[in-house]
């Protein structure tokens, strides 16, 4: 899987540019894990969804992981853009109860502690 | 002569399509098919006499309706051929119709404003229901000059009186939305109305039979749930939840304000509010937005049982397919290159819907361009190696032995849309004399073949096909 990391500040923006599913989220587990351990500083993670159409309960999965290896590190992981099918999945999976969701990056590197 | 009633259930509706497979008037509404509500209908306006007009998933709604003897009524078919216009079903024979008519034509539903109980004579008048562009939803007229009007030109007949006159509201379904609406009406405030008394001691519930419902789960009233479901521990269902018949909802879900179609699973701890959900499908029918989830943990079509006959029947076609191509093996390879090398005859790639959804080519036998068949491809044709490609196709699983013309991709789409129960395959009614169907042959013949399959029949078929066809092929041209 493709996927993008930027820092900015203490916020690294994750960009996955693929579907997230059983077959892709193994890679981006990695290459996060990879990123993680390279980048300094980095405290807080601002996953963003906007090239994704479609999530299973894999790519959810995979979310929660990385959510609790930040979590571990004290800081906190935030979603940001959304597409419509996928906020269908958080809906019906109650996701939307575990993570902090914005419509922007921007605004979810703002809110960020 | 009795007054009579017509009802259409052949219209494609693009709304449905996005709900699945089900044909719209047996989608659920509440805790029985559509259709049922259109009967009702029939009985409180004193009318036994009724002709249903059939198209889009024929078979299912004459399997689900049979001859109407459970409502009390009389129910003849008809066929309404694709793309035809549903009025030229009445004329066909307007002097049908002298005595009155009900005329169903859209799927609207028939609203009860009051309770109260079937009419003892048919109300006499013109009753008239249209849509916001003039079209006639639904009338009915006992006046033979306004039905004369009316079959002449629908669309400038006069006006009625309206059908509150007679205590009912109908309402056109044109949309997901207003098939989720009425489907919460019909369980909400109507729910005393229209809804199936069920199983349950809670008022406001309508629990089908053979429901596994555990003592850890929720039911918060008003909800409907079909036959054969399997609700999970802890599970809260309801307010306002729609559950067809064949779900299974997984432990610890939550279902509310929702419609949860026929042959659903969803999965464990799932929360469905606002949302209809049928197979793999999620539907929000506010924004209309349609989620396919490719996730059987999630929600997925609940496996559909193999009929054991249908097993029994692939079984039998594929030993026999293999047998036919052990025997036709040898005469293929030597006389398919001279049939070739003469031009005599070629195969010819097509594009066709073959088993498990799949499109895929499919070799069929032509004449070389600008020629007829004859001589050698006569006879190529008569040993019937020109079935050769096609057993081959039985043999790997991608066609059936006996079933109905493989229907072409993409120009047939529509006609593949219309057949629900698709059994392409090599040897088929007309495979004998597929240049002499009549135009809407291929489709009666796929949908009877749905209807009727058997062993028997498949065993005939072969044989039918198998022995006559050599006949057939030498003496054409003759």
């Amino acid at each position: 899987m493709n996927v993008q990391f930027e820092q900015r500040g203490t916020v690294g923006v994750v960009t996955p540019q693929e579907d997230m599913t059983a077959d892709s989220v193994d890679s981006l587990k990695n290459q996060f894990v990879d990123w993680l351990s390279r980048a300094g500083g980095v405290k807080n993670v601002v996953v963003n969804l906007s090239m994704v159409e479609f999530m299973d309960s894999s790519g959810l999965g995979t979310l929660i992981a990385l959510l609790k290896r930040v979590s571990e590190r004290g800081g906190d992981l935030k979603i940001a853009c959304l597409p419509k099918k996928v906020r269908m999945v958080f809906e019906i999976t109650r996701a939307y109860k575990i993570f902090e969701i914005t419509d922007s990056v921007d605004e979810a590197v703002r809110i960020c502690p | 002569m009795p007054v009579k009633a017509v009802l259409h259930t052949g219209l494609i509706q693009p709304w449905a399509a996005t709900l699945g497979d089900i044909p719209w008037p047996l989608l659920p509404v509440g805790n029985r098919p559509f259709l049922e509500y259109w009967f009702e209908a029939c009985i409180d306006l004193g009318i036994k006499d009724v002709r249903l007009v059939l198209g889009e998933g024929a078979e299912f709604v004459e399997a689900y309706a049979g001859d109407g003897e459970k409502w009390g009524l009389a129910l003849t078919y008809s066929f309404l051929k694709d793309g035809q216009d549903p009025d030229a079903f009445l004329r066909r024979n307007p002097g049908q119709w002298a005595a009155g008519l009900f005329y169903l034509r859209t799927p609207v539903f028939f609203h009860r404003l009051s309770d109260g109980g079937p009419q003892a004579v048919v109300p006499s008048g013109v009753f008239v229901d249209r849509s916001l562009d003039g079209a006639v939803n639904c009338l009915l007229s006992d006046s033979p000059d306004f039905l004369k009007a009316y079959i002449e030109d629908p669309r400038a007949c006069r006006e009625g009186r309206p059908f509150a006159d007679l205590n009912f509201r109908p309402s056109l379904i044109s949309s997901v939305k207003e098939y989720y609406d009425l489907n919460m009406s019909v369980v909400g405030e109507d729910a005393s109305r229209y809804l199936n008394a069920g199983y349950s001691l809670k008022s406001d519930v309508s629990i089908g039979f053979n429901v596994i419902l555990p003592p850890s789960v929720t039911v918060t009233p008003p909800v409907a749930i079909g036959n054969n479901c399997r609700i999970g521990a802890m599970t809260s269902v309801g307010p306002l939840a729609v559950v067809g018949n064949h779900a299974i909802i997984d432990r610890q879900a939550d279902l509310s304000e929702c419609v949860i179609l026929d042959g659903t699973y969803v999965g464990r701890g799932l929360e469905i509010h606002g949302k209809i959900v049928v197979g793999s499908r999620l539907i929000d029918p506010e924004s209309g937005l349609v989620a396919e989830i490719n996730d059987p943990l999630l929600v997925a079509h609940v496996r559909p049982m193999v009929k054991s006959g249908d097993a029994i029947r692939a079984v039998f076609g594929w030993v026999c397919a293999v047998l036919i191509v052990i025997l036709q093996a040898v005469p293929f390879a030597v006389l398919y290159p001279v049939v070739k090398l003469f031009r005599k005859g070629r195969f010819r790639r097509a594009s066709v819907h073959l088993t498990g959804g799949r499109v895929g080519p499919l070799l069929e036998f032509v004449p070389c361009s600008g020629r007829k068949v004859t001589g050698l491809g006569k006879l190529f044709q008569a040993l019937n190696l020109d079935l050769f490609p096609g057993l081959c196709k039985v043999v790997t699983g991608h066609l059936w032995l006996c079933g109905a013309r493989p229907i072409s991709s993409p120009c047939e789409n529509s006609f593949r849309a219309q057949v629900k129960e698709y059994f392409p395959a090599v040897l088929t009614y007309d495979s004998d004399d597929r240049e002499h169907v009549e135009p809407g042959g291929h489709l009666a013949n796929t949908l009877y073949y749905a209807r009727f399959r058997s062993l028997l029949g498949d065993s005939r078929m072969m044989l039918a096909v198998l022995l006559n066809r050599p006949l057939i092929v030498l003496s054409a041209g003759e």
